[in-house]
């Protein structure tokens, strides 16, 4: 244990999540490894260590011989201040080394409100936050994840991105960056360059027209003209770990998570995840169960959870349950379904997992009205919602929690109305065949501001201004008078800044920079979020967040994201876009293939459901 | 039903491990083990285990105790079985039968290393050597009700300080175990209040040995 860690960690709040030390964490000798990883979440211990790509991906490099893979989180407030009180620099979890010792460091970021998280951490750990700032001698700087779909915001600051899932090409890259050592900077990244998925953003110069929207992106150096994202191709047979880091203090989701398959086949058209992750690949049920009990053998958790996009679409998901069910129950093990879909929802499945606990009902239909939800290809009915909670209601169950969104493309005041409706719809339901009365019933109704994402048909769409957002906050509000339902909005000024951020493009690299040297960091939590930090860093560098929030895009506009794809073609965005207008529904990927594009990606052939 | 009692000591970055963490550590350590530990009843059963004096955060124990049923008879093996599954620095000395009361542990002893960047001050051992053999030594501590004070003399069973090379001095205390029971970071807060020339820049605190009535080995 460092010495002045041991002076600090008193003072601050839940140090066992800065000390490392838990059960299978994976310790090598660094003197003898050949490439030491920093592998950083930017975020906190307890959301970072929920995080199932980042087992993943823990688990794979540190497979490869020669290779150590340490863990970084984001410190919390109170300890940032005594770190950078007593000149500590942000260090890996398991040697307690700093960052600046490493050779590769590398972020996962999942969501844009952590762009100023990776800032601060690169600060924290003495490293100069631009790209050409940083010499020959520090380590390379990469990303991942979602946020690499538009990574244009951060790429004045990070070498390298990687597009799409890292279980193979993380390690490519690893290896690339060990052949290549001793060779300088500029050779390594045109040669990194070379491997699919990868994308270097100084090897793009990008121009702007005179309104702001980008002229031109134009590669260098031999980089492609179109960075496409990578899959896993034999899901199947994909790593999954099973000896997971169990943390000596509570987080998030403390339980062993399963990952039944990637992508989606829904195509919800607001939904960045459903797009970039296609298309869907499954493991099958005896893997799973297989995987599962292994994990749980190896870890002591006491629950396992299903972990993908809509798990009731998983085809083996009865026989999967029954399965973990039979090694579960004489174990005192609990299986966690996350809600299912009310059109597929396996009352059988349901009923002898909930033997074990009685949680509440979940539903995310998005939108109030069957119109808007058929704009949003939200497949969800007002009758599906309607059994389901009649189900509940006679087994005894009287809570419900209804998430939506408000701003969506079409929205009108009618269609903010049908929210209210379809709340009160479920309370007379509940009057009319509730079991349980003593209680009374529970609604909780959230609604958030929609946030245009890229590489979705939804990516040429202006987001609703926040006065615009709160004037329909109010209307929903006016019209909910029950007890029974309680209603939470989120703010609108996170979404706004989330919604400059995902479509953005290289200038805010300065806006991102000031807010961090303004003390912006952790600003998905909203105890640390100052949106005036950010109205300020905006003025100075005269950009306006309205251009990159408000503005409706037209089809032909360069999009700072133009030269990146997740497989699935901006013809087919627009088409989608196109239908969502004329309120049609596309069917899902089971039904019917609408060619997307993204079967090209599997080396093989097409999708295989 | 059997009661057994394991010996474990606490050390490194375990020492950051809260009193709730480590039953949690402990319930999925068993777990790992394949231990059949008699659970509690309901919807969420947990593993019956007790720990009967909580260390506070940050100090170190070489002599933990833990009690816990076990659901079919256990052997020595159990020991290295544990060991192979704890996280860093927590390491299982001993399995017993829990034969004893953990309310026989009456007093505890406590190695307390004072460390003082720029050197110890001269004649500081004398004078907190001096400050504890007064009979008298009141602090102010945090109640449920506010603050109170606290006279903490009557809670030291014996305290010998004597210095370790020269930036350190060592205390060798022997404090209640019950009512009260005394946290012997309070001895520093002590030094603190009445000899503040020599309050020392860090404090490390080892628990080295849980004592009965008669100062005997728990
Ligand atoms: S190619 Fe067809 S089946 Fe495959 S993801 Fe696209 S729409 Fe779905």
């Amino acid at each position: 244990m460092q010495h002045k860690l041991e002076r600090i960690l008193p003072k601050v709040q839940k140090p066992a999540r800065y000390t490392g030390g838990e059960y299978n964490q994976v310790l090598k000798d660094s003197s003898k490894v050949d490439l030491r990883f920093a592998l950083c979440f930017p975020d906190t211990y307890e959301i970072g260590m929920s995080n199932l790509g980042l087992k993943i991906l823990y688990g794979v490099l540190n497979n490869m011989s020669g290779v150590w893979c340490e863990r970084v989180f984001a410190p919390w407030g109170d300890m940032e201040e005594e770190m950078r009180k007593n000149s500590i620099p942000l260090y890996a979890l398991e040697s307690g080394d700093e960052l600046r010792e490493f050779d590769i460091i590398g972020f996962s970021i999942g969501y844009e409100m952590a762009y100023t998280n990776v800032l601060n951490m690169l600060d924290l750990s003495n490293i100069p936050l631009r790209s050409a700032e940083r010499g020959e001698d520090f380590p390379l700087i990469i990303a991942g994840g979602t946020c690499a779909f538009n990574p244009e915001p951060l790429a004045d600051f990070i070498d390298v991105f990687l597009l799409g899932e890292g279980e193979d090409l993380l390690p490519e890259l690893v290896s690339l960056v060990h052949d290549m050592k001793g060779s300088d900077r500029l050779s390594l990244l045109k040669a990194a360059a070379k491997l699919e998925g990868v994308y270097i953003p100084t090897l793009y110069d990008v121009e702007y027209n005179d309104d702001g929207t980008v002229k031109s992106i134009v590669p260098h150096d031999g980089a492609p003209a179109v960075v496409t994202k990578r899959i896993v191709q034999d899901f199947e047979n994909s790593y999954f770990p099973t000896e997971t880091i169990v943390p000596s203090t509570e987080i998030v989701h403390d339980r062993t998570v399963l990952e039944l398959f990637r992508g989606c086949i829904r195509g919800c058209r607001f939904c960045q995840a459903g797009y970039v992750y296609r298309p869907v690949r499954s493991r099958s049920a005896e893997k799973l169960r297989e995987l599962g009990v292994s994990a749980l053998k190896n870890s002591g958790y006491q629950e396992i959870g299903l972990s993908s996009l809509s798990t009731s679409d998983y085809r083996g998901l009865r026989e999967l349950c029954d399965g973990l069910l039979d090694w579960c129950e004489p174990r005192n093990v609990s299986l966690s379904l996350p809600s299912l879909r009310a059109d597929n929802f396996s009352m059988e499945i349901m009923e002898r997992v909930q033997k074990v606990r009685k949680s509440g009902l979940t539903f995310a239909p998005e939108a109030g009205s069957q119109r808007l939800r058929n704009v949003i290809n939200k497949n969800v009915t007002e009758e599906d919602i309607l059994n389901t909670c009649r189900t509940a209601f006679e087994g005894g169950r009287n809570s419900v929690k209804l998430y939506f969104m408000l701003g969506l493309p079409t929205e009108t005041d009618e269609d903010v109305l049908a929210i209210a409706e379809l709340a009160y719809k479920i309370v007379r339901l509940w009057k009319d065949c509730a079991k349980n009365r003593a209680g009374g019933l529970r609604i909780t109704l959230s609604t958030a501001c929609f946030v245009p994402k890229p590489m979705t048909p939804f990516q040429w769409e202006a987001q609703v201004t926040a006065e615009e957002y709160m004037r329909r906050v109010k209307l929903l509000c006016d019209s909910m008078r029950s007890r029974a339902i309680s209603y939470n909005w989120h703010d609108a000024e996170t979404s706004i800044i989330e919604a400059v951020l995902s479509r953005g493009d290289r200038r805010l690299g300065r806006v991102l920079e000031e807010v961090q040297k303004t003390g912006g960091r952790m600003e998905s939590w909203s105890e640390y979020f100052s949106f005036e930090r950010w109205a300020s860093a905006f003025e100075k560098y005269g950009l306006n967040p309205a251009f990159y929030a408000n503005r409706e895009r037209s089809r032909d506009e360069v999009l700072p994201w133009c030269h990146l794809t997740a497989g699935v073609t901006e013809d087919f965005l627009w088409s989608e876009r196109e239908a969502a207008y004329r309120g049609e529904i596309t069917p899902d990927c089971r039904v019917q293939c609408t060619g997307c594009g993204a079967n090209l990606l599997y080396k093989g052939g097409g999708c295989d459901d | 039903m059997i009661k057994y009692r394991i010996v474990f000591e606490k050390k490194g970055r375990a020492k950051y491990i809260s009193h709730l963490d480590l039953m949690r550590t402990f319930q999925r350590a068993f777990q790992r083990a394949g231990v059949k530990v008699r659970h509690t009843e309901g919807f969420n059963p947990r593993a019956r285990i007790s720990i009967a004096h909580p260390l506070p955060l940050g100090m170190e124990s070489r002599c933990e105790i833990l009690d816990f049923e076990a659901l079919e008879p256990l052997d020595e093996s159990l020991v290295s079985r544990l060991n192979a599954v704890m996280p860093e620095g927590i390491v299982i000395r001993e399995l017993r039968e829990n034969t004893r009361k953990a309310s026989e542990i009456a007093w505890k002893r406590y190695n307390l290393r004072l460390i003082y960047d720029t050197g110890v001050p001269q004649g500081a051992a004398e004078a907190i050597a001096r400050l504890f053999s007064s009979g008298n030594v009141v602090i102010r501590k945090k109640t449920k009700r506010g603050e109170a004070d606290f006279n903490i003399s009557p809670c030291i069973n014996s305290l010998n300080v004597a210095q370790d090379g020269n930036d350190e001095l060592l205390l060798d205390l022997v404090a209640s175990a019950q009512s009260p029971s005394l946290n012997p970071m309070l001895i520093v807060d002590a030094i603190g209040k009445y000899l503040p020339e020599i309050s020392p820049d860090f404090t490390r605190c080892v628990r080295v040995e849980m004592l009965d009535e008669e100062l005997k080995p728990f």
